[in-house]
C-alpha cells in the first residue's frame, strides 16, 4: 500500500479526503441544523481542506477533515451572531450527575428516523456534537476530545448528559405516541 | 462488581472504552443482572437510533464541490498551506508560487509515503492500542461476532478466524485509519501479550509471510493473500509471530 501517491494534487486529495464526504456533510448538517447551510459549509470546508492539504501529515484523514468542518461551521456561526457565543461558556462538568441510561424507561425501539432526528436536534450543540461523533462516526473518547478540543472527562460527561436527554425526549415521545415536535 | 459500579462504567463499556479486565467484569455482571443488562440494551437501542439519523450528502453535492475545487486549484495552490489567508494572490504570482509549492509538496509526499511510513504508522497504532484505552471496539472471542461488526465500518470484509486452538485466542477487533484508509485491526492474545493484525485490500498478488525489520522493538510480519494485505505486529518472539501468521493464513485457506 502506498498511502499518499505523488500524483496530481487534486487526485491525491480526492483519494484521501473525499471518502469522508458523507461524514463531513453529516457533521455540518447536525451543527448547522439545515441542508442549505450544511451544503455551504461542506463546500467551504472542502476548499479549506484542499488549501491546507499540504499541511496534512498523514494519520487519520477523517479526523483531520472533520476538524476543519467543525472550525468552518463555528467561525460561520460566530460571523452570523456577532457577540453571541455559539456554545454557552461551560463550566467543566467532570462530576457526573446521575444521567445513566435508565433501564425502566423503554424507548426508541420503534422510533422512526424523523422522530429521532427531531429529538437529537433538541439537544444543546455540545451534547449533539459529541453524540454525532460517537454514535454516528464511532470515534473513541480520545478522538472526540482531540477533534472538539476538550478533555476526555468532558467528552464523557457530554455524552452521558446527551444520551440521558435523548432518552428522556424519546421516552416522552413514545408515551404520547410519537407526534414529531416541530 | 455490583450494580453501582456497573452503571458507572456501562456507557464506557458499551463504547468499547474499558480495559480488558474491567470489560470482562462488566460482562460477567451483565450475565447475572437483568436490570443492568436492560440498561445496556437501552444504550444499544440509543446507539442504533442515533446512527439511523445519519444524513448522507445530497446527490450531486460531491460533484459540484469537486468542480469548484478544480476551478480553484491554481489559486488554492498558491496559498501557503498552514495559515488561513482569505486573499488570493494575483495570477502571475500564483503560478510561480504554485510551482514552488508543488515542488515542496512533492518532497514532503515522497518523504512521507512509502513502506517506512506505513511500518511506522502500523507500529504507532499498535503502541497506541496498548497504552490507550482503545485496544478494541468489539470485544469478543467469537469470529461470528467480530466479522459482522466490521460491516458498515469498512468498505471490505476482512477474514476473521479464531485461533484459540493454535494458542492465539481472538480478543476482538477495531477499525483503524492508516495511510489514509480504513483498515481492520484484529486483536489476538499470546500469553498476556497482544498481537495486532491489520488487514486491508490490495490489488497486488499473493506473497508469502515475510519478516520486516523490527520497529522500535516490535516484530512485524507481512503477507498478502486473496486480495488482502496482512501486517501482524507484536512484542512476542518473531518465530511465534510467524507461527501466528501461518496459522491465520491456513485457517483462511481451509475455510474457503
Amino acid at each position: 500500500m502506498n498511502p499518499r501517491p505523488v500524483e496530481n494534487e487534486t487526485t491525491d486529495f480526492e483519494k484521501t479526503i473525499l471518502p469522508h464526504f458523507d461524514a463531513a456533510y453529516n457533521l455540518a448538517r447536525w451543527l448547522t441544523g439545515n441542508e442549505h447551510d450544511a451544503r455551504d459549509m461542506v463546500q467551504e470546508s472542502c476548499l479549506r481542506a484542499f488549501k491546507f492539504f499540504s499541511g496534512f501529515r498523514g494519520g487519520d484523514a477523517r479526523s483531520w477533515f472533520l476538524t476543519i468542518v467543525r472550525n468552518t461551521v463555528y467561525s460561520w456561526v460566530q460571523r452570523r451572531q456577532k457577540g453571541k457565543h455559539v456554545f454557552q461558556p461551560e463550566e467543566e462538568m467532570e462530576q457526573f450527575e446521575d444521567v445513566s441510561v435508565n433501564p425502566e424507561q423503554m424507548f426508541a425501539r420503534n422510533a422512526n428516523i424523523e422522530t429521532v432526528r427531531a429529538a437529537i436536534a433538541q439537544l444543546s450543540p455540545e451534547f449533539r456534537e459529541a453524540l454525532v461523533l460517537r454514535e454516528m462516526e464511532n470515534y473513541s473518547y480520545k478522538e472526540i476530545a482531540d477533534i472538539t478540543g476538550v478533555r476526555i472527562g468532558t467528552v464523557m460527561s457530554r455524552l452521558a448528559r446527551g444520551r440521558g436527554q435523548l432518552q428522556r425526549i424519546l421516552s416522552q415521545k413514545e408515551e404520547s405516541s410519537g407526534g414529531i415536535a416541530s | 462488581m455490583n450494580c453501582d459500579d456497573a452503571r458507572r462504567v456501562l456507557a464506557a463499556y458499551s463504547d468499547g472504552e474499558l480495559d480488558l479486565v474491567r470489560n470482562l467484569e462488566v460482562e460477567e455482571h451483565l450475565r447475572s443482572c437483568d436490570s443492568c443488562a436492560l440498561a445496556r440494551e437501552n444504550l444499544r437501542a440509543l446507539t442504533r437510533a442515533a446512527h439511523s439519523a445519519y444524513f448522507s450528502a445530497p446527490d450531486g453535492l460531491r460533484e459540484s464541490v469537486l468542480a469548484g475545487l478544480r476551478e480553484s486549484e491554481p489559486a488554492a495552490r498558491s496559498v501557503a498551506g498552514r495559515h488561513d489567508s482569505r486573499r488570493w494572490i494575483t495570477t502571475g504570482l500564483a503560478l510561480a508560487a504554485g510551482i514552488l509549492l508543488g515542488f515542496f509538496v512533492a518532497q514532503v509526499l515522497v518523504r512521507h509515503s512509502g513502506e517506512q511510513t506505513l511500518l511506522a504508522e502500523l507500529t504507532d497504532s499498535h503502541v497506541r492500542s496498548l497504552i490507550g484505552t482503545h485496544l478494541i471496539d468489539v470485544a469478543s472471542s467469537d469470529q461470528h461476532t467480530v466479522r459482522p461488526w466490521f460491516e458498515g465500518r469498512l468498505d471490505f470484509a476482512p477474514p476473521v478466524a479464531d485461533l484459540s486452538g493454535q494458542g492465539f485466542p481472538l480478543v476482538g477487533g477495531r477499525a483503524e485509519y492508516i495511510g489514509g484508509r480504513t483498515v481492520a485491526a484484529l486483536v489476538y492474545e499470546r500469553r498476556k501479550h497482544f498481537i495486532n493484525l491489520f488487514i486491508w485490500p490490495t490489488a497486488a498478488g499473493n506473497q508469502e509471510v515475510k519478516e520486516e525489520k523490527p520497529q522500535r522493538g516490535y516484530h512485524i510480519v507481512r503477507w498478502r493473500a486473496a486480495g488482502m494485505n496482512y501486517s501482524a505486529i507484536s512484542e512476542i518472539a518473531e518465530e511465534d509471530l510467524r507461527k501466528f501468521a501461518v496459522a491465520f493464513s491456513e485457517a483462511n485457506t481451509s475455510s474457503h
